[in-house]
């Protein structure tokens, strides 16, 4: 489509279905990756026997939030990761919001540095990626203490640290899979 | 609805700050009011129950398959242990039938008032509900079983923690290795009592008992009788010593692994005391009388 004036009139009677078949598949394709990882969080609350789910939960969702705000924000938009970060926070038992906070924080800085972050081999994206989850867990860690009126033992949060850092290559090769079969060539 | 670019990106530029401020918003509501968030909690809980349900008993066939193989490697050696077991256990079962019939007949002689039968339900574990800092796990029964706010969960072998929030079809047990978890226990062989607190790894830790009583290693430690609907004598574990001056109780059922809970019901048997117990009651006074000088309501 050549450039146009965006203010400039539509032809409803050409371009209403095609623009609302088109949307409507956008949105499916925007919904897909957070419905994983919310239909992901809710059963894996469940026990399955796997020991520290609980630890890999938080994680989890911190790996996901940060891979989606570097490659594709458009998929983990601020309002999404608000709402995961309370479904997690009332399926943890943790104090509500905390992890809503948090995660829009991480958010919000990735974004910032979004393009700069794009550029970075795997490797040292990693090494972002662990100092970020480091800090994301000891601000939750803090304000929980704050919140507690109770300084609680940090090792929970380097535990939890660790293990978003050691899931996040697995992650990164899924979701970059995901990312391929949405919006691969020929689907943009 | 046509809006100028330069309007879209400072609105889309604004969301982040929004969203942030919600978050916020939604911490200090929870701190102000802790009830509705527990009830948003329990209604999410109660949606996801069956959900929850249907993951959880294949998990568990799964752990129970793996035991029997385990099992099944080593069965010559415990089938050994067993006997023994069962020869011992024989031999407890008559000293216990005697005692049962002493009991019995104690109670005839001493007009013994007989105490009312706790009512029980027993629940699947469904979830764990600690989070990273806590030990809990929610089990798939509400107050439409049965269950309230306080009642006892006893795991196979004994005291393993408190109901602290109830939804209808889900409820949250606070287990005995929390930090929140403070029992009042009494010590079978020293006599003594303490607090069990849990220190988040799985024994919980003896505290504020007698200077000049100390627990001794392996006395059994059962629950005291010193807080509402938390009964005396359910047992809880064994005392033993991970360091000189640090006592801790070996749970007789670990709080880490289970799958199955009863929840009782003792606030039947919780006895209601008698009004003012021992207060002289108060005299009413007529209009002519000079005031008291106790009187609460006078302006000095």
């Amino acid at each position: 489509m050549a450039f146009s004036d965006p203010s400039a009139p539509h032809d409803p009677g050409f371009t209403r279905r095609p623009v609302f078949v088109h949307r409507l598949d956008a949105l499916a394709r925007r919904l897909v990756p957070g419905g994983i990882i919310v239909l992901i969080v809710l059963v894996l609350s469940a026990p399955s026997g796997l020991p520290e789910v609980t630890s890999l939960l938080p994680s989890f969702v911190i790996a996901s939030v940060f891979f989606w705000s570097v490659w594709r924000p458009a998929i983990m938009p601020a309002p999404g990761i608000l709402a995961l970060g309370l479904i997690l926070d009332l399926v943890g038992f943790a104090p509500l919001g905390i992890s809503a906070l948090t995660l829009l924080l991480l958010h919000g800085v990735t974004l910032q540095f979004r393009y700069g972050l794009m550029r970075l081999s795997f490797m040292f994206l990693w090494i972002v990626f662990s100092f970020s989850a480091l800090l994301t867990c000891l601000l939750q860690l803090l304000l929980t203490s704050l919140l507690g009126l109770a300084l609680l033992p940090p090792q929970p949060a380097f535990f939890e640290a660790a293990l978003a850092v050691g899931i996040y290559p697995l992650l990164a090769v899924f979701y970059t899979r995901v990312n391929r079969a949405l919006h691969g060539p020929g689907h943009e | 609805m046509p809006v100028s670019i330069q309007i879209r990106q400072a609105l889309e530029r604004l969301v982040l700050p929004f969203n942030l401020l919600i978050a916020i918003a939604i911490i200090l509501i929870g701190q102000a009011e802790p009830r509705l968030v527990q009830a948003a909690r329990m209604f999410l809980a109660d949606i996801m129950t069956p959900v929850r349900s249907i993951v959880a008993e294949p998990a568990m066939q799964f752990s129970f398959a793996v035991k029997d193989l385990r099992g099944a490697t080593q069965l010559a050696a415990e089938n050994a242990r067993l006997r023994a077991e069962n020869e011992t256990l024989r031999g407890w079962y008559d000293v216990a039938l005697s005692l049962a019939q002493e009991n019995e007949t104690l109670k005839t002689n001493l007009h013994w008032i007989p105490e009312s039968e706790p009512s029980f339900v027993t629940g699947r574990v469904i979830a764990d509900a600690g989070g990273l800092y806590g030990h809990a796990v929610l089990i798939g029964a509400g107050t439409d079983s049965g269950i309230h706010d306080g009642n006892i969960a006893l795991a196979a072998d004994g005291f393993i923690g408190r109901v602290t929030e109830t939804g209808h079809h889900s409820a949250r047990v606070l287990l005995i290795n929390d930090t929140e978890s403070k029992i009042p226990v009494t010590l079978e062989a020293s006599h003594g009592s303490a607090i069990m607190t849990g220190d988040r790894t799985p024994t919980p830790r003896l505290m504020y008992y007698a200077q000049d009583n100390h627990p001794i290693e392996g006395e059994r430690v059962v629950t005291g009788g010193q807080i509402d609907l938390l009964p005396a004598g359910l047992p809880v574990g064994t005392v033993h010593y991970i360091q000189p001056g640090k006592p801790v109780v070996v749970p007789f059922s670990s709080p880490d692994h289970i799958s199955i809970l009863r929840i009782f019901n003792f606030t039947t048997t919780h006895t209601e005391p008698p009004e003012a117990p021992g207060r002289i009651p108060q005299i009413r006074r007529r209009p002519g009388m000079p005031p008291s000088p106790f009187s609460m309501t006078g302006n000095g």
